[in-house]
This record gives structure tokens, C-alpha cells and sequence, in this order.
């Protein structure tokens, strides 16, 4: 059974006063008694004093006998009646061997008291004048005080009067007073229970009250507040209370203002985030992690089936407890892999990964590898070719002349090589780099598709290879002239040199809502599924030999998807082996 | 703690009504002088006088005076018993003398009236009294109180007082000089040599009051020249205590004290010892000399009769047993209020006062008791104790 905080009060409360009323009880009947009885004592020894006197009195008054003791016995009689009315006690009256000679409540003398110790007592030496024996004796629920007193006269004890005083009054006096304090106990039980429900009800109230706002705030109530205004401990603890809510309610609202800032600032980074604790709980994990490691934006929990590395990562840092930079592939990324301590005051916490994909990077280093190797690779070829043909002359000597002309031609047309590959490596180059400014005008293609078309009939028809164009009205779009140009020019040369003898080059152009579409058509030998896709790559040839022996070095491609996609246009190649290829390239019409 | 604390209260509780101060069916010898008894003002033991000799019938009658040799009693109003033969008609046997020697009693008054006091007159070998006169139910007419003389052999009688006055129920002779008082407010002075003359010619002191003071007892101081008196409040019911000095004849009278039943004037000590009325009756003394009179309380209690002792150095009094009954206590003590001793106990005293022996430890006082056969009168027995310390 539970008990309330109330119910303990009020029942405390009645243990105190049941107590004290036991306690007063107690003291009040002892005290009456006490009075009572001591006070009763030496009334009746006061009044033992002056019977004897009375007593000596009249014995002396009989002027006739001379012997008290028979004066004494002869009047007993009338001094007992006497002495008992004059005092409201029963008296007894003994002589002096100690025989009872009257009873004041009896005619007859009974035999119903016992007093004969006392008697002699009284009659003993060791009782002097002035002195009284007396008892106190509880017979048959009556409380009695006896009082003896040896009867002197000129010195010589004639006989003991005692007196017998009852105290019923008392013992009824104290039996009324237990009553009324029992009585008194059951009201005040009444009393307090009863009051103490309703007056402890306003004192509890703010208790109660506590109870529930302190209910609600744990629930993450921060607003109840209450409201208690009296001057005492419950109206401290309550304004206390209250100022402690709204301190948390402070606090609660800063850490989630930290919390979002931090949040925000860790989504804002572009890397994952992942913080572990020391017993491989998942702590922060970022979307952008998610996003890299594959793993589904609703999970929460971290799988470490999924990315077993991260689980070796962890246990890598924990047991090295130093810093580990590593980089893997997962799932057709490259990623670079930075993880560390988390410390807290020189304690460690957890375990702190970033992920980092690197692909891109990874694939442009691995490209600008490629293209140093494949420029190394194709720069080196014509040198070691003039090389070659220099050294030759320097150990055969300028004798031969036909030797001479051949390594002079040679040298000439590799040098020219060469610098062709300088050049349209730089052209790349610049075109590579976002910085460079293209100038941009007004330009009609349908004019520089003309011009470009007539300046390249001059080699194609070298190779006996006709290039047709219909000019067509088309809209002024911006653009730089010059690139532009050199985006066909360099289309139609690969047109050109993989298109066979007596074959066409079809140049056609078109305009849609946004765009110009030009399109480059030739009928040569066409590029397979798999070359398409590296076609754009610097370096890549389709035919290695045939391009070299064009002079192509293999940048064409290259150059024009830069300068295409500068435009803010498209080029897509579309070809089929042994039916040819077609060059699109679409032009925005408005930037 | 709190079990054992309720355990220990409940045995007590069950116990509860025993007393656990005082052991049951225990004999234990007690001492008076540690106890404490109604009497106030002992500083040391209550003793009682040792009691050498009790006559509880001396003879019948109330005892008024005893002449100052101690050879004779003044009593009064005696039982039928001796005067029924005697009764002339109208008249009744009233005043008597005792010889204490002789054990005789010698009839030296009859008179037609009642007596309510007397006091010898050693001088002139007679007695004073005051007598009033009786209505047909018994009771005593109002101011009919007159002032009277009469010689010991009983030939002489005269008038002291006038006709038209009432006198003072007790009147006072010190010295050779006469006092009383009556209801008309005066004093009358007479030099007690001069009684058997002719004409008496008392000196007259009239108090002026508002209304004039009815005097029911004086007393005189001769050396100082100052007369003591008790006044009836006719308010109240009661009298109060007034003195004056007795230097011209219209006097302002000064109250001394309200509500007093009785006084006692000590010559030598110059001092009043008189009782204040109340719960409990005050016996107080009062020194007449002091610049500041400032009284003592010498006792308190249900005081009746109280008087000095003749050298004044002791006082004795009754007092009630208790206030329901007629019974009382005689003690002696100090005149300063220490050494109570008791002389008697359980009498009904009554009359006038406490008689002194003039040189011996022996007092007279009057008892009472009902008459059985005719329980509308009073018996009235002298009692004589004589005792030594």
C-alpha cells in the first residue's frame, strides 16, 4: 500500500499527539496521586496531633481518677466519635498493650482491620512525640491511608489512635481523568485526521504541483512553470525549481543551436564524416558519407558487412593510436581514407573517419599520367627519329648526298612534326584551362562553315576527297570565330583522314528552338563501339599508324570537345564500322 | 528507539494507576515538624502548653470578668436549672459571683432585663454592665442598650448612662478612668472614682460625621489620650475600626481598617491588635506610635476570640476548626506571632472573651452546648485550664 507524502504527515501527526496525550496522562494521574496521597498524609498527621491533644485533654479533665489509662479507656467512646466527626475519618482506638478498644464505625469491635504492626510500631520506643507511623494500602480497588499516632501523656504512651482515611475521591477523581484523557485522544484523532486532510491539502498543493511539473519537464516540458509565491522552504524550492527550468530550457535550446551549427557545418563539407566511440557505436554519420559509401540516405546503422574497410580502418587507429591516411577502391571509387583519435581533455572518446572520394582526382591523375606518358611517348618519336638521322650524319658524314637529302627531309618533316605536337599541345592546353577567355561574338556558322569548308577542299582534294555543303540561312549565335573554326577544321581533318579515296565528306547544318546542329558525315572506315568511348581522350588514335602517318597527333578530338563544350554546346560522335562516322556538334543559340 | 520508547509507555500505561512514588503497605514513621499544618508563622516546632490541670465545668454561666486579686468570677446568664426557684416574678438571677477558692456562687444581681457584658469595678468594689431589653419573641430591641452600675453585695444599683441614649455593647475600664460609646456618635470619659457619687457628670465627645457613628465596643489609652472604637457599617453589616484623640469635643474620627470583627488594646506596648474579616481572618497588630502605621499580620485563619495576656507578652486565640461548625482550637503565641502552642481543643467557646488569670497560667472561658431537654437554649459551662510551659 502506497503510502502518500500526506498520508505519512497526518499519521505522524497523530502518533505525536496520541503520544503526548499518553505522556500527560501519565504524568497528570502520577502528580494527582502524589498530591493526593503526601498531602492526605500529612493532613491526617496534623490532624493525629491534635487528636492526641484533644485526647490528653479530655483524659485530664476528668478530675476524679488519676489513672489516665482507665480515663481514657472509659471515654474512648466519646473521643472517638469525636475525633471522627471533627475529621471525617474512621478512628480506631488501642490501648497500650496494643488491643483495639473502639472503632468508630463499628459498635461492635470487628476484627475486619489488621493493623497490629503498626500498632506496635507506634507503641515502640523508636516512636517518638511528635512522630506518626503511616501506610498507604490499595484493598479491594480502594485506596486508604493509615495514620498512627502513640497517645502521650507527661511522657507516657497510654495507648495509639489511628486514623483510617479512605481516598475514593482520589481513586474516582483519577479514574474520571484517565476516562477523559481517552476521551480526549479519540476527538483529537478525529480532529487531526479530519483538519489535518484539508489544511495539509493547501500546504501540499505546491508539492503536488512539483510533483507534476517536474513529471512534465523530464518528458521535455519546458515551459510549465509554477506559480507559488509564499515566503517558505516549498516557495524556495519552487522558485528554484522554476529558474532551473528555464536554465535548461536555456541550455537545451544552445546545445541544439550548437548541435544544428555543427550539423550544418559538417554537411557543408563535402567529405564523409563518420565518429565511432571506442566500443564501435556509431556516433555521427554524415549523408555525404552515405553518399559515398553506397549506402542507402535512411539507414542509420552503419553495416559493416557492407564496407568491411571501415571496421579495419577503426581497429587499424584504435590500436596504432596514431593517425592513418590510406586510400582503396569501393564500388568503382577511388577513395582516400583520413582516420584518427577523437580526444576529449587528453581521454579518447571515439574514433573520427573521413571519406573522401577521390575518383575524379584519382582518374585525372591517372589521366595527366597518361597524357605526360603518351606526350613523352609521341614527342620522344621524332626525336629519337631526328636523333637517329643526326647521329647517322655525324658518323657517315654529309659523302652521301642521297643519304643527306633523305635525313634532311626526314628531320625536316619529323621537326615539323613536332612542332605541330607543341602546338596543338598547347592549344589544348589553353583550351584546358578555364581561365582562358574566348572572345565571343556574333558569328554566323552558316559563313564560317563556308570558310572552313573551302579552306579545307584544298587538302581533301589532295586526297581526291570531295566536301559538300549547303549553305543554309542560320541564326547569329555568340561564339569565339577563330576556335569555332578551328572546332571544323579539325573534325574535317579527321574526316578527311579516315576516309578513303573518292569518298565524300557531308557537312550539314540545321537550327532547333536553342540549338544549331552541325553535322560532319563521312564514309570511311567508322570506329567501333569500344574506341568511341575513349575517342574524345587526348592521344587516342583509332589507327595509330594511319593517323601518324597524317601528321595527326592525336589532340584533335580533344581540342574541339574543349572548345565545343567552352560553348557551352555538345559534340557526340556517331559511327559504325565499315559505313563511316558522323561528327555532331550542337551550338546553343543563347547563352 | 521509538519501539522501545512506546513499549516502556505502554507498561506504564497498563500500570497506570498505581503510584509509583509511594510504597504500598509500607509503614513509615513520619514527623510532624517536616510536615505542614494549617498554622502559619511558626518558625520552628508547634508545640503544645503543657496542661496541668482541666476543669471542664467550673461551674455554669458566661464567665465576664475576674476581679483582679483572681479570688472571684463575673458570670452571667445562667441555666435554669439554678434559677428556676429563684424567679421572682419579671425578673431572672443575671449576674453572679464565683469564688474560685470556695467553689461557691454568689447571686448578686436580678434584674428584669438581659446582660450582655459586665467588668468588674475593683475600685469601687462593684461591676458594670450592660443590659437591654427583650421583646415577647426574645430577640433584643434595638438600641435599648443601657450603661449600669451595681455594687457586689447587690444593694446599690444606678444608672449610668442617660435615658435616651444606647450605649456601646462593650464599653472599657482602664486605670480609673471609664469609657463608652453609643449609637448617637459620642464618647463619654468618666473618671470611675466619682461613679458612686450622686451625680456623675461624664466628659462628651461628640465625633462629627455625616451621619452619626453607632459604637459598638471602645477601648481607651489613657497616656495617649486616644479612644478605639469599632463602628457598624450599616451598609455592610459588619463594623469597622476608627481612633480618635480625645482633644476637643467635635472630633474627626480616623478609620483604621474596614470590616473588623473584634480589637484588643495592649497599654504598656501601645498597640491595637484587632482582626480584619474575610476568606481568612487576618489577626493583625498595629503600633500605634509609628509615624507610618504599618501593620503586622501575626496570623491567619478562621480567628474567633482573641485577647492580650495580662503582661502582654502573649496572645491568645481561638480558632474554628473549620468553618462549618462552632468547634475551635485555642492557641497561644507570641505577641509577635511565633511559638504557636496549643492550650485546647475541639470547644464550642463562646461569650464575650478569654478571661486571664491576673498573676496565674489559668484562663476561663465559657462553653457551650444544646440543651437537650429544651433545645432552643443554650447550656453555658465555664471551663478552666491551667497550664505551664
Amino acid at each position: 500500500m502506497k503510502f502518500t507524502f500526506r498520508t505519512k504527515f497526518i499519521i505522524i501527526n497523530l502518533a505525536i499527539v496520541l503520544l503526548t496525550m499518553l505522556i500527560l496522562t501519565i504524568l497528570v494521574v502520577q502528580g494527582l496521586m502524589y498530591y493526593n496521597i503526601t498531602s492526605s498524609q500529612k493532613r491526617l498527621l496534623d490532624d493525629s496531633i491534635k487528636g492526641v491533644f484533644y485526647i490528653q485533654q479530655e483524659v485530664k479533665t476528668d478530675q476524679k481518677s488519676k489513672n489516665y489509662e482507665t480515663t481514657f479507656i472509659s471515654k474512648s467512646v466519646s473521643i472517638a466519635e469525636n475525633l471522627a466527626s471533627a475529621n471525617d475519618t474512621r478512628v480506631l482506638l488501642y490501648d497500650a498493650d496494643g488491643n483495639l478498644i473502639t472503632d468508630s464505625a463499628n459498635v461492635e469491635v470487628g476484627d475486619d482491620i489488621d493493623l497490629d504492626e503498626e500498632v506496635s510500631l507506634a507503641l515502640d520506643d523508636d516512636v517518638q512525640k511528635g512522630q506518626s507511623v503511616s501506610k498507604y494500602k490499595r484493598l479491594e480497588d480502594i485506596s486508604r491511608i493509615y495514620n498512627l499516632t502513640p497517645i502521650l501523656i507527661d511522657d507516657k504512651k497510654i495507648g495509639v489512635v489511628a486514623f483510617i482515611y479512605s481516598l475514593e475521591f482520589m481513586d474516582d477523581i483519577v479514574q474520571k481523568v484517565v476516562m477523559l484523557f481517552q476521551a480526549s485522544s479519540f476527538i483529537s484523532i478525529i480532529i487531526i485526521a479530519v483538519l489535518g486532510h484539508y489544511l495539509t491539502k493547501s500546504i501540499l498543493k505546491p508539492i503536488e504541483q512539483l510533483v507534476d511539473s517536474t513529471k512534465r519537464v523530464s518528458q521535455g516540458n519546458f515551459t510549465e512553470l509554477i506559480d507559488y509565491h509564499t515566503d517558505d522552504e516549498i516557495g524556495e524550492l519552487t522558485s528554484n525549481f522554476n529558474k532551473m527550468t528555464l536554465n535548461m530550457e536555456d541550455k537545451i535550446n544552445q546545445i541544439e543551436e550548437e548541435k544544428q551549427k555543427l550539423t550544418s557545418i559538417i554537411s557543408s563539407i563535402d567529405d564523409g564524416v563518420i565518429a565511432v566511440s571506442l566500443n564501435k557505436k556509431v556516433l555521427f554519420f554524415n549523408d555525404k558519407a552515405k553518399e559515398i559509401l553506397n549506402i542507402p540516405m535512411a539507414a542509420n546503422l552503419l553495416s559493416y558487412n557492407d564496407v568491411p574497410f571501415l571496421l579495419e580502418t577503426f581497429i587499424e587507429v584504435a590500436e596504432r593510436e596514431e593517425e592513418i591516411i590510406k586510400q582503396l577502391d569501393h564500388a568503382e571509387k577511388h577513395l582516400l581514407i583520413y582516420g584518427n583519435l577523437m580526444k576529449s581533455d587528453m581521454n579518447s572518446i571515439g574514433i573520427l573517419l573521413v571519406v573522401r572520394d577521390i575518383t575524379k582526382l584519382y582518374q585525372l591523375e591517372k589521366q595527366q599520367r597518361q597524357f605526360v606518358s603518351s606526350v613523352s611517348h609521341e614527342l620522344r618519336t621524332p626525336l629519337t627519329t631526328i636523333i637517329g638521322y643526326t647521329d647517322l650524319l655525324m658518323r657517315r658524314g654529309t659523302d652521301n648526298v642521297e643519304l643527306l637529302n633523305k635525313s634532311l627531309d626526314t628531320i625536316n618533316s619529323e621537326g615539323q612534326r613536332l612542332l605541330r605536337l607543341v602546338d596543338d599541345l598547347l592549344s589544348l592546353s589553353k583550351y584546358q584551362n578555364t581561365e582562358f577567355k574566348l572572345i565571343f561574338n556574333n558569328v554566323d556558322i552558316n559563313t564560317l562553315l563556308e570558310d572552313v569548308v573551302t579552306q579545307m577542299k584544298i587538302k581533301s582534294t589532295k586526297y581526291n576527297i570531295d566536301i559538300l555543303y549547303n549553305s543554309v540561312e542560320l541564326p547569329i549565335i555568340p561564339g569565339d570565330y577563330d576556335r569555332l573554326k578551328q572546332v571544323f577544321i579539325n573534325i574535317l581533318d579527321n574526316a578527311i583522314k579516315y576516309s578513303n579515296s573518292k569518298e565524300v565528306i557531308k557537312v550539314m547544318a540545321s537550327y532547333y528552338d536553342n540549338d544549331i546542329e552541325i553535322s560532319i558525315r563521312d564514309y570511311g572506315s567508322g570506329i567501333s563501339q569500344e574506341q568511341l568511348e575513349y575517342i574524345f581522350s587526348p592521344f587516342y588514335r583509332v589507327d595509330e599508324n594511319r593517323s601518324r602517318e597524317l601528321g595527326g597527333t592525336g589532340l584533335g578530338l580533344s581540342i574541339v570537345k574543349r572548345i565545343v563544350e567552352r560553348h557551352r554546346g555538345h559534340v557526340h560522335i556517331e559511327s559504325k564500322l565499315g559505313e563511316g562516322t558522323m561528327v555532331v556538334v550542337q551550338l546553343p543559340i543563347y547563352t | 528507539m521509538i519501539k522501545k520508547i512506546t513499549l516502556v509507555l505502554f507498561a506504564l500505561f497498563l500500570a497506570g494507576c498505581t503510584p509509583i512514588f509511594i510504597k504500598e503497605d509500607k509503614p513509615i514513621v513520619l514527623n510532624n515538624t517536616t510536615g505542614q499544618t494549617t498554622l502559619q508563622g511558626s518558625s520552628g516546632e508547634i508545640d503544645n502548653v503543657t496542661i496541668k490541670n482541666i476543669n471542664d465545668n467550673l461551674t455554669d454561666g458566661l464567665v465576664y470578668d475576674m476581679s483582679k486579686d483572681g479570688k472571684d468570677l463575673l458570670i452571667g446568664n445562667l441555666s435554669d436549672t439554678i434559677t428556676t426557684n429563684i424567679t421572682s416574678a419579671g425578673s431572672s438571677l443575671n449576674m453572679h459571683l464565683y469564688n474560685v477558692k470556695s467553689n461557691q456562687l454568689k447571686q448578686i444581681l436580678t434584674s428584669s432585663k438581659e446582660q450582655v457584658n459586665g467588668l468588674m469595678d475593683n475600685n469601687n468594689d462593684g461591676m458594670l454592665y450592660v443590659e437591654y431589653k427583650e421583646d415577647d419573641d426574645g430577640k433584643p430591641i434595638p438600641n435599648s442598650y443601657t450603661l449600669n452600675w451595681s455594687n457586689t453585695v447587690g444593694t446599690m444599683t444606678k444608672s449610668i448612662s442617660d435615658p435616651d441614649e444606647s450605649v456601646s455593647e462593650k464599653f472599657y475600664i482602664t486605670n480609673n478612668t471609664l469609657i463608652y460609646g453609643n449609637s448617637n456618635g459620642e464618647i463619654k470619659l468618666m473618671d470611675i472614682d466619682t461613679i458612686d457619687e450622686e451625680n456623675i457628670y461624664p466628659k462628651t465627645y461628640q465625633l462629627d460625621t455625616e451621619e452619626p457613628l453607632s459604637i459598638t465596643k471602645i477601648q481607651y489609652h489613657s497616656e495617649l489620650n486616644e479612644a478605639i472604637f469599632l463602628v457598624k457599617n450599616s451598609e455592610s453589616n459588619s463594623t469597622d475600626l476608627y481612633h480618635v484623640r480625645l482633644e476637643k469635643y467635635l472630633l474627626n474620627p480616623i478609620l483604621i481598617e474596614k470590616n473588623v470583627s473584634d480589637f484588643d488594646l495592649a497599654q504598656d506596648r501601645k498597640g491595637i491588635l484587632y482582626c480584619i474579616s474575610g476568606e481568612k481572618n487576618k489577626l493583625v497588630y498595629l503600633e500605634m506610635l509609628q509615624l507610618v502605621p504599618e501593620k503586622d499580620i501575626l496570623y491567619e485563619g478562621a480567628v474567633k476570640f482573641f485577647s492580650f495576656s495580662p503582661d502582654e507578652k502573649e496572645i491568645i486565640f481561638s480558632e474554628k476548626i473549620d468553618s462549618s461548625s462552632n468547634t475551635q482550637n485555642l492557641w497561644i503565641m507570641n505577641s509577635d506571632g511565633n511559638e504557636l502552642k496549643q492550650v485546647a481543643s475541639n470547644l464550642k467557646i463562646t461569650g464575650n472573651r478569654i478571661i486571664f488569670h491576673p498573676n496565674k497560667n489559668i484562663i476561663y472561658f465559657s462553653v457551650y452546648d444544646i440543651d437537650e431537654e429544651n433545645p432552643k437554649d443554650f447550656i453555658y459551662k465555664v471551663y478552666k485550664i491551667e497550664y505551664a510551659y
